[in-house]
């Protein structure tokens, strides 16, 4: 059984997502210490430094999809997640946003369940502010796309299949959950997905701890071996060894 | 065994419960093969599926528009030995005929708790805050076990007192409250309260209650009509709400929902 790490990473005209890559990788080599395949595009692909043995794979991404940032509307790209199961060349895949570092090997933990598909439907925000997870945002509960674990296997076909469907019919979708945001979000794909899957009703494909997370409003100061330094408003904190999801897009800008 | 469902089906000016009593009594029917149903009511029903229909002899309620006053009675007038008392607006969407190998060991069983469209258990709702204040158990009227038994008759005993001498109760017993008329889920935990003070005869099954369908148990803020967000429909059989399929008994604020899931089966 192989087992391996899929990012996704298109740079955007207003995010340098190949810097958050890097980042990333480094973190991966370190502390997963397992095998990287890269689903990116040529115009991004330029950009990377030498990064040692990963795997690429280079594809023409969909565009058109947008994001709220820091009170913008800024451009994002995806729209390639939903293959993310013919993407992947591992039996056991952890799909992984550029943005989610790891300074832990606690994913390997996921790797060899009883579940097929794994994912957080939890967040837990480290500034203790509790300002990301909205209320009555859609009829179904999010989940959180950031880290998903998933093996090839009939089920997880079937959950990519139908996510694929999901999104190119995104806009009835949205309208039958009450989803709040206009735009096209992988974790309510996810989410309408695994619920439909499991019989519209209640289902345990989560990854049972909470997601650490840093919201937008949260700038990232410092990244350390051991963590990130993080300031909002007038505190500033540390994390220590733990794998943490972060929405500052900026900090890798220098 | 002697077994059946029951419940009280009085109209008022608004709702026709005789109505709702035959759409009851139709999903327990197709769900249940132990499935006798009675209802007790002031006017002559002839369905066929209710199995019974009892008459009552003294209509406690005659002067109130939400007639719960006769509740009490439900003790003296089932016709079985075994009873599960429901509620006229509710519907069932799945087989229950194993509830009854677990309920009849016991006098009575109380559901505790309800449901939220996402079959979540919700113990805290603004509705319940005169419980909260009262320390009253958090039981719903709607959904109750009892057999014949000493325990269940000194229970509805207690209903009876309550209610028919309800403004001295409510002064002297209950704090905050200010209900004019009595409502059946105080009565019952008040009576509780009272006989089992300290919960030993107490028997609380997770799987013993039902989907309440109201804004503030499905978690909704007041700037979402229920209905409107949750959209309830009907596909094929099964009832959905907010995109989940519903598996237990569907109770229902919205007395207009059983046509509104008739417009919108699929």
């Amino acid at each position: 059984m192989t087992t391996g790490v899929l990012l996704y990473c298109f740079d955007t005209p207003e995010v340098a997502y190949h810097k958050l890559a890097e980042r990333c990788i480094k973190q991966i080599q370190k502390h997963l210490k397992l095998e990287i395949t890269l689903v990116t595009n040529f115009e991004t692909f330029k950009k990377f430094k030498p990064l040692g043995v990963i795997n690429y794979k280079l594809v023409d991404n969909k565009i058109g999809n947008r994001r709220s940032y820091r009170g913008q509307s800024i451009t994002w790209h995806n729209l390639e997640r939903s293959m993310a199961y013919e993407h992947s060349p591992y039996d056991n895949t952890i799909l992984m946003d550029c943005d989610y570092f790891v300074f832990t090997n606690n994913l390997l933990t996921y790797i060899n369940t009883e579940y097929d598909f794994l994912l957080h439907n939890k967040v837990h925000d480290l500034t203790g502010e509790d300002m990301i997870e909205g209320r009555n945002e859609s009829t179904v509960p999010i989940v959180w796309a950031t880290v998903t674990i998933f093996r090839k296997s009939e089920f997880a076909e079937q959950v990519f299949d139908l996510i694929k469907h999901i999104q190119q019919y995104y806009r009835h979708y949205r309208n039958l959950y009450r989803i709040k945001y206009m735009n096209y979000r992988n974790d309510f794909a996810f989410a309408i997905a695994l619920h439909q899957l499991n019989g519209m009703n209640v289902h345990k494909n989560f990854i049972p701890t909470p997601m650490a997370m840093l919201a937008h409003e949260v700038d990232i100061l410092e990244m350390t071996d051991t963590g990130v330094v993080f300031k909002y408003g007038k505190k500033i904190n540390i994390t220590d060894k733990q794998d943490v999801h972060v929405m500052d897009k900026e900090f890798v800008n220098g | 065994m002697d077994r059946g469902y029951v419940w009280f089906a009085q109209n008022n000016s608004t709702t026709d419960y005789i109505k709702l009593s035959k759409l009851l009594a139709d999903s327990i029917k197709k769900y249940n093969k132990h499935n006798q149903v009675c209802i007790i009511t002031n006017e002559v029903v002839e369905y066929d599926n209710f199995d019974r229909v009892v008459l009552l002899k003294k209509d406690y309620s005659e002067e109130q528009e939400w007639k719960m006053n006769n509740e009490w009675q439900v003790f003296n007038l089932t016709p079985f030995k075994h009873t599960i008392k429901l509620e006229a607006d509710m519907l069932f969407t799945a087989n229950t005929d194993w509830w009854w190998n677990y309920l009849h060991q016991h006098n009575m069983v109380f559901s505790h708790h309800v449901r939220c469209y996402r079959d979540k258990t919700i113990t805290h709702t603004p509705y319940r805050r005169l419980f909260e204040r009262n320390n009253l158990p958090n039981v719903y009227n709607g959904l109750t076990y009892f057999r014949k038994s000493r325990q269940a008759q000194t229970f509805y005993n207690l209903c009876e007192d309550i209610m028919l001498n309800w403004s001295a109760v409510r002064n002297k017993f209950l704090v905050n409250c200010h209900d004019e008329q009595p409502t059946t889920d105080v009565v019952y935990a008040l009576a509780l309260k009272i006989q089992d003070p300290l919960n030993e005869l107490c028997v609380k099954y997770n799987w013993f209650n039902f989907m309440h369908n109201k804004s503030a148990v499905n978690g909704l803020t007041r700037a979402f009509i229920n209905d409107q967000y949750l959209y309830p429909m009907q596909i094929a059989e099964k009832i959905y709400v907010g995109g989940y399929r519903q598996s237990r008994i569907f109770h229902y604020y919205n007395k207009s929902i059983p046509e509104e899931l008739n417009a919108r089966i699929f």
